[in-house]
């Protein structure tokens, strides 16, 4: 091998290193971010938490598929339509609550993460929790190596989150249902 | 009319190859492609109300829901083959419809003043199809949520 070949060969694989590591720190970072705002804001997110405990992971999918699905077409169709009027409503009515619902269900999403891939006999700290569950969400979106895949992963998660949302919001509004 | 019934070619005077089932009358070949296209879905959503529905339904949300299913299928349908709203066929590109009719139906660049796909100009009727599905399904999407939140079990199962 020759050394040129040799220094092309070191300075990918140190490229590739750096990605790494810059990911890690990016995720690890995702879910310290998390945590902070869960600190700053701990009504909406012991909301969030007791949605997610109380609505099941395939009913909260369902929750959030269709919503998301439905978003998706109607950015098209405004996309299409090249009307400011349409853009604003739909950025107004339909984009800005999807977002803040996913945030929601992010926030709480990616704790329930963190606790469901520790072991169960630890007694991790929340700081611990979150930032295992930024690296699991940002492992999990490697899948993007296969679109295919990567496109379920996102789509999967997505819907979680925004159904989670969802279920805090609707809970919230019918204080007296289903309460045991 | 099925496309089996049809009568033979007919011979032409050989002044060139056949250009289709009936070469010497455009309009007659015209109107057999355009009640072939609106016929297609019309079947399509026949075969399919006959597939889902049941023949004693018992409970009415599930029957609601086929037909629901049915009526989507059957605009859809409709849409992306007859062109009257193309942005739905971007999909299904119309001249592979065109493509996959039968072969004993007359060829449309062969034939002079044959049916030719519609071309849209704006961008406005290719969004509709889009914003109200997308609208549909949201606003679906959020009925369901409430309902299938207020139905919840008071505590979690996991």
């Amino acid at each position: 091998m020759s050394p040129w070949l040799a220094a092309a060969e070191t300075e990918e694989l140190l490229q590739v290193l750096l990605l790494v590591v810059l990911g890690a720190v990016a995720c690890l970072g995702l879910g310290a971010a998390t945590l902070v705002i869960r600190i700053i804001l701990p009504r909406p997110a012991a909301a969030l938490d007791r949605s997610l405990a109380r609505l099941g992971t395939g009913r909260l999918f369902l929750m959030g598929v269709l919503p998301l699905v439905g978003a998706g077409l109607l950015a098209r169709g405004v996309e299409l339509a090249r009307h400011d009027l349409l853009s604003a409503a739909y950025l107004l009515l339909v984009a800005i609550p999807l977002v803040l619902a996913w945030t929601g269900g992010f926030l709480a999403g990616l704790m329930h993460i963190g606790t469901k891939v520790r072991r169960a006999d630890s007694d991790a700290s929340p700081l611990a929790r979150a930032a295992l569950g930024g690296l699991v969400m940002g492992l999990a979106l490697t899948s993007w190596i296969v679109p295919p895949l990567g496109l379920l992963v996102s789509l999967l998660l997505s819907a979680w989150f925004v159904g989670i949302g969802l279920g805090a919001l609707i809970k919230r509004r019918s204080p007296t249902e289903n309460e045991s | 009319m099925p496309h089996h019934d049809l009568p033979p070619d007919v011979p032409t005077d050989g002044g060139g190859p056949p250009s289709g089932r009936f070469p010497g009358d455009p309009e007659l070949e015209a109107l057999l492609r355009e009640q072939t296209l609106h016929a297609l879905p019309l079947a399509l959503v026949s075969q399919i109300l006959d597939e889902v529905l049941p023949v004693a339904p018992t409970r009415p949300l599930v029957v609601l829901g086929r037909v629901a299913a049915a009526v989507v299928v059957f605009f859809a349908s409709w849409f992306a083959v007859s062109g009257e709203a193309p942005a739905l066929a971007d999909g299904i590109p119309q001249a592979r419809v065109v493509a996959a009719l039968p072969d004993s139906l007359p060829q449309a660049a062969a034939v002079p003043n044959a049916w030719t796909p519609p071309v849209v100009a704006s961008g406005a009727p290719q969004a509709a199809p889009f914003l109200l599905a997308g609208l549909l399904l949201f606003v679906a999407g959020l009925l369901g949520a409430w309902w299938l939140a207020s139905r919840a079990p008071a505590r979690s199962t996991r």
